[in-house]
């Protein structure tokens, strides 16, 4: 139980700092102000914006202000859009967490497949065509990855859109774009895991009972060695919008991340703070989720000391 | 003993072919450009959209082809090595230093000076990279000096963590607590024997770090908020290339190549070292 009064003690820190982080990253790096009237402003719009947004205030009572309102899901308004903005972020998130599921699904069944047959069929040529695959896939900068799709699925092919967001079709390209990092990694890490339980004591016992070697592969190595990928699938929910940022950029995919990137360029950094600020809060939470299941799942694992 | 790691190093061929490659780059970032055929900077409308050379509209003159400004692919894509290298690396220096220092004063004194670097390691890690670099690069104006501080700055956490873990072991050896027996000081222990002893550690640190901050820093010039024009780099020239796709294919697959090469090629020289530096991991 300490495990977990430590845990809930250092999250709360660590979402401390976080809204500490993305007020001061606004307010210390220039006048927030200035960066919304762009270069040519006059010395009086300027002195009424800031009175307007409350900027001539002490900082103290500023980030006080901020974290009241955050408290209370109030993150101040977009100055773009004249809105909250919260509500822009939340419009938005179906269309993100639609492409990170279908990213998740190829992660999953390209890198588990891809990790599973390269373990048993160590040595093979399909174990190197499979090892050489991940090695590229983890090089590749999934922009990249997904403009070569464009030139060829959709330029040349004709096969698939090439941007937008509506039918199943839609989502291929942008899905695949962001999932291959993570399958390559994930085909690394299961085929590492694989080869490890298949040479344990266990699986060795299960061969010598005479189950089939699918059964054993299945039943007794998958189960063991896929508990490590919840811990991936974690790492990649939790970076979703880190990876999102430039893909739905690429294939003009409504989401946050583009929604982000539109307002870095369009100067609305109560926007930027906002997306920021929750990506983070997001990050932390699916971290600790991911912890818990981690132990759920595998009894022998105590994630207690300092890790 | 050294001898032996350098050989076990070369009988691993991804390792040797990721050093052949990167030491491939490093010559092509360093050497004059002067044998280069044309000014990466050179404009010529006449000649835009020349596919590379194998293809049968293609010139010897403009090997790899131009983009949509004329202007020749192969030359750009050796200044923008440069460029990209020289950023990633100062970038993975900055983070190196803070972050080996952030990591060993943790691991070393424990507590509550500990407790605070960790709780910082983990805000920073929570913060989504790229979203916050972009728009601390709007802030503050893109220029590649920013860039390299704000990449360096960014890139501490993941190496106060792990030289954190390896100091933690270190600290337990005999030869620390001879050396503080003997009498010398708690930094005089750490300078003399805990950083040479994670030296191996944070060298392959430093190569995957290496990998990431190329591809973080391409996805920033890609959006355009990193290396500005006229300066080539391979971010922005994959840019470049978004509008023409139909045209000329070429531009944007030429630029990326080279980083795939290039990243591709630190993560083997990565892979290797952890091998030989760290039997257990194999």
């Amino acid at each position: 139980m300490s495990f977990w009064a430590r845990r809930i003690g250092e999250l709360v820190i660590v979402l401390f700092g976080i809204s500490l982080a993305s007020f001061l990253m606004l307010h210390l790096t220039g006048d927030p102000a200035i960066a919304i009237l762009g270069p040519d402003y006059t010395e009086e719009a300027l002195v009424r914006l800031r009175q307007d947004l409350g900027l001539d205030r002490p900082l103290v009572v500023q980030y006080l202000d901020f974290l009241g309102g955050a408290l209370r899901g109030d993150f101040g308004d977009s100055t773009r859009y004249r809105q909250p903005a919260l509500d822009l972020f939340l419009e938005r998130v179906p269309a993100t967490v639609e492409l990170t599921i279908a990213s998740l699904l190829v992660s999953i069944v390209f890198g588990v497949t891809m990790g599973v047959l390269a373990a048993v069929f160590r040595n093979t040529g399909l174990d190197t065509v499979a090892r050489a695959t991940a090695l590229i896939g983890q090089a590749i900068p999934g922009f990249f990855l997904g403009i070569v799709a464009i030139i060829i699925f959709g330029a040349q092919l004709k096969w698939l859109p090439t941007g937008g967001r509506g039918t199943i079709q839609h989502l291929i390209l942008p899905a695949i774009a962001l999932g291959t990092y993570y399958a390559a990694i994930t085909a690394r890490f299961v085929r590492g895991s694989m080869l490890e339980v298949l040479h344990s004591d266990y699986v060795r016992t299960a061969r010598a009972k005479g189950l089939r070697r699918a059964t054993v592969i299945i039943r007794h190595s998958l189960r063991n060695a896929l508990i490590g990928v919840v811990t991936l699938i974690g790492l990649q929910l939790g970076n979703l919008l880190g990876g999102a940022v430039v893909i739905e950029t690429v294939f003009s995919w409504p989401g946050v991340g583009r929604l982000a990137v539109q307002a870095i360029y369009a100067r609305d950094f109560p926007l930027v703070q906002v997306i920021i600020m929750i990506a983070a809060l997001i990050f932390v939470v699916v971290n600790l989720i991911t912890d818990l299941s981690y132990r759920l799942l595998d009894p022998r694992i105590r994630v207690g000391g300092d890790a | 003993m050294a001898r032996k790691l350098v050989r076990v190093f070369f009988r691993d061929k991804l390792a040797v072919t990721g050093l052949f490659i990167a030491v491939l780059f490093v010559i092509l970032a360093c050497w004059p450009t002067a044998w280069l055929p044309a000014n990466p900077r050179s404009t010529s409308p006449q000649m835009r959209l020349t596919p590379p050379a194998w293809t049968a509209a293609g010139t010897m003159e403009r090997p790899l082809g131009t983009d949509q400004l004329g202007r020749d692919i192969l030359s750009r894509v050796v200044v923008g090595t440069r460029v990209s290298l020289s950023i990633a690396s100062l970038a993975v220096l900055i983070s190196a230093v803070l972050g080996i220092a952030a990591g060993v004063i943790a691991g070393y004194f424990g507590g509550l000076i500990d407790s605070v670097i960790m709780r910082l390691v983990d805000v920073q890690l929570a913060f989504p990279l790229l979203l916050v670099i972009i728009a601390l690069v709007a802030l503050l104006g893109a220029s590649i000096p920013i860039l390299i501080v704000l990449l360096g700055l960014s890139g501490w956490a993941q190496y106060a963590r792990l030289v954190r873990a390896e100091t933690l072991a270190v600290k337990e050896r005999e030869y620390v607590a001879a050396s503080l027996a003997l009498g010398n000081s708690s930094f005089g222990t750490i300078w003399r024997h805990v950083l040479p002893n994670i030296s191996s550690t944070t060298i392959v640190i430093g190569t995957f770090e290496l990998a990431r901050v190329l591809l973080v820093e391409s996805s920033i010039s890609f959006l355009g908020l990193g290396v500005q024009p006229p300066t080539p780099s391979w971010g922005s020239m994959i840019a470049d290339g978004r509008n023409y796709i139909y045209q000329g294919w070429w531009v944007s697959t030429i630029p990326g190549i080279a980083i795939v090469l290039a990243v591709m090629s630190f993560n083997f020289i990565g892979d290797g070292l952890r091998d030989v530096l760290d039997p257990k991991s194999r």
